[in-house]
């Protein structure tokens, strides 16, 4: 099995993300301020997403539409954007669902919203993006009896 | 009031710790050899690994650190929980099935095992091992530290006592059992939990008046005010995407959740184990946001006099506008949440002291079984002295602890097991730069010991663990681009792969 280039192309977007992200992050922090705030706030929402698309590099060509991981990702990026945005507005005066608008966000949309939507694409995605039985078996066939080796491999 | 003055609540903590210590006996003659103690014969299905992973994260942290966390910080504190919308999912993308089927090719106990196996490196695997065992002992202190919180509520006589008993029947119990004792009072708390959850969010409901009126009282009252239920209201934006980060990135570096997958069957019942592991989560933390908010509502109508410690806030909630059998049966539910997870620390501290650092000094001890259950009174003793030493809120311990595992572990792990480019010596160095920068920083910003030495210079509100994390990731991916590219076993590239 190798990789599509799409799913190259997004596994290197992923790993640039993450490796100026972090320094970027470890920067916005120590500075602070509007400026910084914001670009952490738009950072710790990216770095997870990053992650996702890393983790699943290898095999996102076997999905026939990536629209819905594009929106995923998407959302997952900029969901503590958004509560930080409607925090620092008017908005934040806005009440909903018994809570300030910013809040709301939070608990309804990043937390629960974002759990089912997760939850629901990894299972509808497994076969492809999961472990397949054809997977299995070639890792049966690559294994040596486990008792011969252990962590470090010598 | 105590749980003294209740018998109901005595009543039904008794019945409770009966089945505790009757799981703990069948369990200790299912236990036969290290496989069994360490990943509990990796024989378990979708429900008790799923359920497992839940109770191993959730436990007096969440149960009693979350709600008085609340309490002090207002809604700012729910940024620990909202990355529970994605870990789940994450956790299963990109390392629970790598880690089940590494488990399927060699013989894999412990998280550094796996970094062992990934980078080939005794090195990499013994700098983890050191890196768990001094966030076993973080851990495992906030867990003893609410044993004392609960056992003083219920009971009375300090938290020291109630520290002290709780050291012994946690020892009592991991020792007999390992980790089938440990996986299965996981299933019996996880679902006693998630029963209980919605029965306490329903009665913090009533008694705050509902919601709407919960959050009315809080925001027009003198004490909390409206900037309580903002999401950065009471501390700086800098504390809460710390918390989300940490908490939303950090989980793929906890070994106590990444353990459990070890011991999953059918690697392809992975399929649901986001919705089972997320979905459960979501339930328990009806008990933090409900009482976290109700309890404030409560002080705040003057129905309740104000905490002298929030972290009483779960105790005082549930004896006092809760049925006695609902609070008997949360609380023991809550002291079964504190000894799951007491119980998995241990079991992977004393994996870490007796298997991995031996094995990174090539010098395996010879009955690791025996060897593993006296580490475990020895690490249940250390980090009940830690926690006595670190003097601060449950949450706030459990917040060090889960940041010194993610700051070590999760760029050598998430990124490592995803990217083949990642050398030894990049995640050794990562490692030791999480461990390291979290503990000096931790030590500066607390130690009363030494006057003279400075305090962290740390701009207000962030989190040393969060730096720690991130400086993490960075040396990871500096370190990889400054070295050549080590060769990967057949096996391990086998399992990058899928």
């Amino acid at each position: 099995m190798s990789p599509g280039p799409q799913s190259k192309s997004l596994s290197v977007l992923a790993l640039a993300v993450l490796a100026i992200g972090s320094p970027l992050l470890l920067v916005a922090f120590w500075v602070g301020g509007p400026v910084g705030t914001a670009v952490a706030a738009l950072l710790v929402g990216l770095l997870p997403a990053a992650l996702f698309a890393l983790g699943a590099g290898s095999k996102l060509h076997r999905l026939r539409r990536r629209l819905v991981l594009w929106l995923l990702l998407l959302a997952l990026s900029g969901g503590v954007l958004a509560v930080y945005g409607t925090a620092s507005t008017d908005l934040a005066q806005v009440w909903l669902a018994g809570f300030p608008l910013p809040t709301a966000l939070l608990i309804y949309g990043v937390g629960l919203g974002m759990l089912i939507a997760t939850g629901a694409f990894y299972a509808a995605v497994f076969d492809r993006l999961g472990i397949d039985r054809e997977e299995l078996e070639r890792l049966e066939r690559i294994a040596s009896p486990p008792a011969d080796r252990d962590g470090a491999g010598g | 009031m105590t749980g003294l003055d209740r018998p109901g609540v005595i009543l039904a903590a008794l019945v409770y710790l009966a089945v505790v210590a009757g799981i703990g006996v069948w369990s200790a003659r299912r236990t036969r050899s290290a496989r069994d103690f360490f990943i509990a014969g990796q024989n378990l299905g979708l429900w008790v690994t799923g359920l497992a992973a839940m109770s191993a994260a959730f436990s007096g942290f969440v149960f009693l650190g979350g709600p008085g966390l609340t309490y002090r910080l207002g809604v700012s504190s729910l940024f620990i929980n909202a990355p529970l919308g994605f870990t789940a999912a994450l956790l299963c993308v990109v390392l629970a099935k790598r880690l089940r089927l590494l488990a399927q090719v060699r013989e894999i106990y412990t998280v550094p095992d796996a970094v062992a196996a990934r980078y080939g490196s005794r090195t990499a695997g013994g700098l983890a091992a050191g890196a768990v065992v001094v966030g076993v002992v973080g851990y495992l202190g906030a867990q003893l530290q609410a044993l004392g919180v609960l056992f003083d509520a219920v009971f009375g006589g300090g938290v020291v006592l109630g520290m002290a008993l709780g050291v012994l029947i946690v020892v009592f119990y991991s020792v007999a059992g390992g980790m089938i004792a440990g996986v299965y009072t996981d299933l019996f708390q996880g679902l006693l939990m998630m029963g209980a959850a919605v029965a306490v969010f329903a009665y913090a409901l009533e008694a705050g008046g509902g919601l709407g009126e919960i959050t009315r009282t809080v925001a027009s009252s003198a004490d909390f005010g409206p900037g309580f239920l903002q999401p950065a209201g009471t501390v700086p934006w800098a504390t809460v995407l710390g918390f989300y980060f940490v908490f939303g990135v950090g989980v793929l570096g906890q070994p106590h959740m990444l353990h459990k997958f070890y011991m999953l069957k059918d690697p392809r019942r992975l399929k649901w184990m986001p919705l089972v592991l997320g979905g459960s989560q979501a339930v328990c933390l009806l008990i933090w946001l409900g009482v976290g908010l109700a309890v404030p509502a409560l002080v705040a109508a003057g129905r309740l006099a104000p905490l002298a410690r929030p972290d009483d806030a779960a105790p005082t909630f549930l004896l006092q506008f809760t049925p006695e059998l609902l609070a008997g049966v949360v609380l023991a539910g809550v002291m079964a949440a504190i000894m799951s997870t007491a119980d998995s620390f241990l079991s992977i501290g004393a994996a870490a002291l007796v298997r991995d650092l031996p094995r990174a000094f090539g010098r395996p001890v010879a009955d690791e079984l025996r060897a593993g259950r006296w580490m475990t009174g020895l690490l249940a003793v250390g980090a009940a002295v830690f926690a006595w030493a670190y003097d601060d809120l449950i949450a706030l311990l459990g917040t060090f602890a889960f940041g010194t595992f993610a700051a070590a572990l999760t760029p050598a792990l998430a990124v490592g097991w995803s990217w083949r480019r990642v050398t030894a010596k990049a995640a050794s160095a990562s490692i030791v730069t999480g461990a390291g920068l979290n503990l000096l920083l931790e030590f500066l910003a607390r130690q009363p010991f030494f006057p003279w030495l400075p305090k962290p210079p740390l701009p207000p509100g962030v989190l040393p663990t969060a730096l720690s994390l991130a400086a993490s990731f960075t040396v990871l991916f500096v370190v990889t681009l400054l070295t050549s590219e080590d060769r990967l076993e057949d096996d391990v590239a086998a399992v990058m792969d899928v």
